[in-house]
């Protein structure tokens, strides 16, 4: 189990290393001059070559990656022009309100997905099944964004029973608990309905292939009780099992999140990425991507541990 | 679709598959000529039209696809000519009819061009996403070594990204507009299909067909071309129609967000966007775009669930409803080993029924097939008595493992159970569920064939061990007992092994590890299922000498279920001979070997290699056994009986004492068994028994 | 004077990489197979016998020692003489469902088979497989079928007819029979031991089953853990083993008391 997780961790370094590549690569693709694209038309001979001293653009681009990731490293992430402040502070405090969403989402889906999908397996080929399939079928065929919009329409305008929108700031000491949860309810129930349609779908297919196990039968036939063969040898394999895709989900709900920030003007990241696309500012959008995908690398190593700890014949690729 | 994720990384499995069974249970001959081919691709086509499936989603799919292929020749308004003056119009307008946005345009005129745009772009990104993953997953799959290992280094980065962000990423650096969406969220896919297609070709790669084409002498393209290539075509057509719907969704995502299709161009995803603005005043504007797309992409998922089960039989998603028990009129056996008392009871209490422990009456197994039930097992009666050690053989296919699984309930839920089964003067057929767990592990203990897949791999043994022992002594201490019982089938080192998962014993630790746990309850009667199989020989040999001193220890009954009679010659006294489903023969171990009475035993001996006989003929039995429901008349084993006469094909003899058969009939007229004097108990199902031959 | 050996191996090794360091599947093997020989491979799983007959036929490398098709270094075979080698030695693999494409027509199959061997035109192609076919007892109409569409012992027999298409002197069968139940096993059993006699074949015979061996093989080779424990002949291996290992082994082989005398 330490040797698993040290590997793990070993493996973190080269991908961490490979997404910051990346990241810079794609922002490489900017046509034209990239200090223009990123101050815009209107700025002034004086910021260009200052900003062109700072990206060392007249370096070849292993030097520049080195001095970025040198920046990085120490945390220096730039400074946005759109918002005039530093990207990293810009970028983390807008991380937490991100996490609470696609947190309460994944919790709320992945519970609900495992239960309907056991449920649906456990009952194979019934009505039950048959209704979870087709649950399951909406809500992997759904827009989140339209699904958003509709329940906007429902609780929000016709009902009038939640807010659509009005969430500025989540940590201040202005905001009662009770507020932010009122303001989350239909956010998260956007993101978790669609997470859990995709976690019932794959968790139904995992416990149909786990219940019909030889070692499920052979439980049965030492008499132990159905509800013990159910709730510990099923539930076991099927959550070693839905691990890594509960883990991919998360990246899935963070995609997601942008969307569903957007329609609810939830002051999360997603949001500042979408606006910071719209007004231009790359170091912004660079930054946000590059903290959005190292949460997901964690969250990724987390379900991979996890599944070791469920599964122990699983090694690291 | 959002769960292709999920299904692109299991290839790197958290569940590393068992080899499969072992060699000796592939399936005996099924009847090749009726059986669809999964991998014909007329038999796919014409299995995924039969699904029902597959015709809503084809139904929903061309509610979208058909107008927006027609639409430069439907008589639309101009979906970009905007008519400030006509602005939201409500449905049924003239010439409007879902009515105008705000703007003044054709909303049923912008909703079927947006979904051609929509669709373009879908197919296309699909169609990129897919040949760039399959290029890069054929080149890491096939070579191997550094090159596998940098191209996936490669995808483990793309994949590292939240999947949205990278396409966001890309369209923030090349700008917004609906081909760099396209491009974005192409690149975005990659990933799947790259470890879908490199997955299929290392389980392709390392197949022996592969090295076959190797020994013909073919280079490595050649063996790409026309060995690997067809059979990646599953996996790559399965995750294109997965994946389409969700590149359609995620490009209108991308519009939504105003970052793919720009005005005045507009796809699904921008109307429903510049319709959110509306959304109070007036929804449709918003809703509609959402409704045609959640149409189009249920349409397409439905046939990638119907492709899956055409592809992949063995994962429906949803199957055929289980129907009525068969036959609910005629539980009467139609005909029974037991010859002319095949009504009595099993529970009865007479002396006889006391000497025996199990008494198996008229057990039959059928299975649901696309025509009717087919019998697996049918007409199955036998005694079995206390302390004795009975064997149970025949080829696969037999029904031998289904018998023995039936005796415990334990068939698969789709099977069909008849018959009765008494132990112990209580009918087990009659008892309800919780009566017959009470049982199960107790009285009677099962020993599978295989045990890695018979422990659970994610439990430590020690924790089964004592499980086993709880399920029937809840409050008791189990550790004591499982220690004993540990040393009782010859294991050492117990807190050691206790620690261990199955996977970290050897075979013959991880049988003794099933029989231990077999043994918890002191059972009466144990069934081992070809427990010694998967063994090699001196390990197998170790096992039956175990199996062996149990029994006669305990004066424990066991049912001893195999293909190998000389694997029941070592450890039974009374032998029953499957063939087809049926007992054929039933006799004392040395009566069968030395004068079998059925053909088919007969021919089962002689075509047995025997060490030390190396030039003893083998009289090979033409032919193969019948598929389960294919013959519904005759002597089962007719079709390859060198013995066979015109009526064997007609009449099924019953199973019936040596020496009374031949008369005997199976079905209405039954001919009273006249007395002859024959060794005790040696029964046959032959309408010519081989006597004294 | 002894004839030159169709196949000889010199200390072969092979180690694979497992779980705590490498494994050694076979460890300094020597053999040699002459015209006509019939040798049986005898161990338990582990024993490195299938490691040794795919080193044998060429499928895999070995680590170490030296593998010499009629006196020429296996690897630096080139061209004709590759092709040479390729038909000259075949293999039968354990489970024949596995050995063949799923995706094509076994017909099909064995056509490309045979062209990757030879360069037999098309009309010459299709007689030497209708040929090979009918002397396995393959009927013609099955060739039309996809592999899943045949019983195992037919899909075996297609796996036969394919080893012999390029005419070979060695076939290396892995657990040929093992797969099969017992009645189609003695089918293929008496093929094998048929075809070896009217062709003259040398055969490499992997078997656990002590007894199939003993039919078809005149000389034994024992292994365990990647060594040979014990050669010799036939009779004088299986009669009076001098390993302990082979003791046991034998004893531990179930026999059916008095059948059938």
């Amino acid at each position: 189990m330490i040797g698993y997780t040290g590997r793990r961790l070993l493996l973190l370094f080269p991908v961490l290393l490979g997404v910051s590549l990346v990241v810079f690569g794609v922002m490489s693709l900017v046509p034209g001059d990239p200090a223009l694209a990123i101050l815009g038309p209107y700025a002034t001979p004086e910021r260009l070559a200052e900003l062109r001293a700072d990206l060392a653009l007249d370096r070849p681009w292993p030097a520049r990656f080195v001095i970025w990731l040198g920046n990085l490293v120490q945390g220096d992430l730039g400074r946005s022009v759109s918002l005039e402040r530093p990207v990293l502070d810009a970028v983390l405090e807008r991380l937490g309100p991100t996490l609470l969403l696609a947190g309460s989402a994944l919790s709320i889906g992945t519970v609900l997905g495992l239960a309907a999908g056991m449920l649906a397996a456990l009952r194979h080929n019934r009505s039950t099944d048959r209704m979870v399939s087709i649950g399951v079928l909406l809500g992997i065929s759904i827009p989140s964004f339209w699904l958003g919009l509709l329940l906007i329409l429902l609780f929000a305008v016709w009902l009038g029973w939640l807010p659509a929108s009005g969430m500025t700031t989540v940590w201040a000491d202005a905001v009662s608990p009770a507020d932010v949860l009122r303001h989350l309810v239909l956010p998260v129930a956007s993101l978790a309905l669609v997470a859990a349609g995709v976690i019932a779908r794959i968790g139904r297919g995992a416990a149909i292939d786990v219940l019909a196990a030889e070692h499920i039968v052979m439980c049965r036939a030492r008499g132990i009780t159905e509800h013990r063969i159910v709730l510990v040898h099923a539930l076991k394999g099927v959550a070693a099992r839905m691990m890594p895709v509960i883990g991919l989900q998360t990246g899935f709900l963070i995609g997601g999140a942008v969307y569903i920030e957007t329609i609810f003007q939830w002051p999360g990241l997603g949001r500042l990425l979408v606006d910071a696309i719209a007004a231009r500012d790359l170091l912004l959008v660079q930054g946000g991507v590059l903290v959005l995908a190292t949460a997901y690398v964690l969250v990724n190593l987390a379900a991979d541990l996890l599944q070791h700890a469920l599964d122990r014949r699983i090694r690291p690729a | 679709m959002r769960w292709i994720g999920g299904f692109a990384r299991h290839e790197r499995g958290p569940v590393k598959r068992v080899a499969e069974s072992n060699g000796k249970r592939e399936s005996a001959g099924s009847d090749p000529s009726v059986s669809d081919s999964p991998f014909s691709d007329a038999g796919a086509l014409r299995a995924l039209l039969r699904h029902p499936g597959a015709r809503a989603g084809l139904v929903l799919l061309s509610l979208v696809l058909l107008p927006a292929l027609a639409a430069p020749w439907l008589p639309l308004a101009d979906p970009t000519l905007t008519e400030p003056a006509r602005r939201m119009l409500p449905p049924l307008s003239t010439g409007h009819l879902l009515g105008t946005d705000q703007l003044g345009r054709d909303l049923l005129s912008r909703l079927i061009w947006g979904a051609r745009s929509s669709i373009a772009v879908g197919l296309s990104a699909t169609a990129l996403a897919a040949l760039i993953g399959i290029l890069v997953g054929l080149l890491a799959g096939w070579l191997g070594r550094a090159a596998d290992a940098l191209l996936m280094r490669g995808i483990d980065v793309l994949m590292a990204f939240p999947y949205l962000l990278l396409a966001l990423a890309i369209v923030a650096a090349l700008g917004p507009g609906l081909a760099n969406a396209m491009l974005a969220i192409a690149v975005a896919n990659v990933p799947f299909f790259a470890r879908a297609v490199r997955g299929a070709v290392l389980d392709i790669r390392h197949r022996d067909y592969i090295a076959a084409a190797r020994l013909c002498g073919h280079g490595e393209l050649a063996i790409v071309r026309h060995e690997v290539l067809p059979n990646l075509a599953p996996t790559v057509l399965l995750l294109m129609t997965t994946t389409l719907g969700w590149m359609i969704l995620e490009t209108a995502g991308l519009s939504f967000l105003g970052l793919g299709a720009q005005p005045p161009q507009a796809d699904l995803g921008s109307m429903l966007g510049e319709g959110r603005e509306l959304l109070t005043t007036y929804p449709r504007v918003a809703v509609l775009p959402g409704v045609v797309i959640l149409v189009m992409v249920v349409g397409i998922n439905l046939l990638g669930d119907a492709l899956r089960d055409a592809i992949d039989p063995g994962h429906r998603s949803i199957g055929p409803a289980p129907r009525a028990s068969r036959r609910t009129d005629d539980v009467e056996p139609r005909q029974d080993d037991g010859g002319s008392t095949g009504v009595e009871s099993v529970a009865d209490t007479d002396t006889d029924s006391r000497r025996q422990l199990l008494r198996v009456r008229a057990l039959g197994v059928a299975f649901p097939t696309a025509s009717g039930y087919a019998d697996a097992v049918e007409g199955v009666s036998f005694d079995l008595g206390r302390g004795e050690r009975v064997a149970l053989v025949g080829e696969s296919g037999s029904g031998k493992t289904l018998t023995a699984l039936a005796l415990l309930r334990l068939l698969p839920e789709q099977a069909d159970l008849q018959g009765r089964v008494g132990f112990d003067g209580r009918s087990l057929t009659a008892l309800d569920a919780r009566g017959m767990r009470a049982l199960r592990g107790r009285r009677i203990a099962y020993v599978p064939q295989e045990p890695l897949t018979a422990l659970d791999p994610l439990f430590r043994v020690g924790a089964q061990l004592d499980e086993a022992i709880l399920a029937h002594a809840p409050s008791a201490d189990p550790r004591p007992r499982g220690d004993k019982l540990i040393e009782a089938v010859g294991l050492a080192g117990v807190p050691v092994l206790r620690r261990r998962f199955p996977h970290e014993l050897s075979g013959g630790q991880r049988q003794r590890v099933a029989i231990a746990m077999a043994l918890a309850h002191d059972p009466d009667l144990l069934i081992a299922d070809e427990a010694t199989t998967a063994l090699d020989v001196t390990v197998q040999q170790e096992i039956l000498t175990l199996l062996q001193r149990l029994c006669e220890d305990g004066g424990r009954s066991l049912l001893f279920v195999t293909h190998d009679l000389a694997l029941a010659a070592r450890l039974c006294r009374r032998v029953l001979v499957m063939y087809a489903g049926r007992i054929v023969e039933d006799a004392p171990l040395q009566r069968l070997l030395i004068r079998p009475a059925h053909p088919y035993t007969h021919a089962l001996i002689a075509c047995s290699p025997e060490l030390g006989r190396p030039d003893k003929p083998l009289a090979a039995v033409a032919g193969q056994p019948p598929a389960p429901g294919a013959l519904r008349q005759g002597c089962r084993f007719a079709p390859r009986c060198p013995r066979v006469q015109p009526i064997c094909r007609e009449r099924e003899p019953a199973l019936a004492a040596v020496g009374a058969a031949g008369a005997v009939d199976a079905g209405t007229d039954h001919v009273s068994p006249r007395p002859v004097c024959v060794p005790a108990r040696h029964r046959v199902r032959c309408l010519f028994p081989m006597e004294d031959a | 004077m002894t004839e030159r050996p169709l196949l000889e191996a010199a200390g072969l090794g092979k180690h694979y990489a497992a779980r705590g360091g490498r494994v050694a599947a076979l460890d300094g093997v020597d053999l040699r197979i002459g015209r006509c020989d019939s040798i049986g491979l005898v161990g338990e799983s582990g024993s490195g016998k299938t490691t040794l007959a795919r080193i044998a036929a060429g499928l895999i490398e070995a680590d170490r020692g030296r593998l010499l098709w009629r006196g020429a270094p296996v690897d630096g075979l080139r061209g004709e003489a590759r092709l040479e080698f390729r038909r000259g030695v075949q293999y039968v693999f354990q489970n024949p469902m596995t050995a063949l494409n799923p995706r094509h027509r076994v017909g099909r199959a064995l056509e490309w088979s045979l062209r990757g061997l030879t360069a037999l035109g098309g009309a010459a192609r299709r007689g030497r497989l209708q040929a090979v076919a009918e002397r396995v007892g393959l009927d013609i109409a099955l060739l039309q079928r996809y592999p899943h569409q045949l019983s195992g012992g037919q899909a075996q027999r297609v796996c036969i007819a394919r080893a012999l298409l390029g005419e070979p002197r060695l076939v290396i069968l892995d657990e040929p029979v093992s797969a099969l139940d017992v009645s189609l096993q003695a089918q293929i059993l008496n093929l094998l031991a048929e075809l070896r006699a009217e062709r003259g074949l040398a055969y490499l015979f992997i078997s656990h089953d002590v007894a199939v061996v003993e039919r078809l093989c005149e000389r034994i080779v024992v292994m365990r853990n990647g060594a040979i424990v014990e050669r010799g002949g036939r009779d004088a291996v299986l009669r009076s083993p001098r390993a302990d290992y082979t003791r046991r082994l034998l004893a531990a082989v179930p026999t059916m008391p008095g059948a059938d005398r």
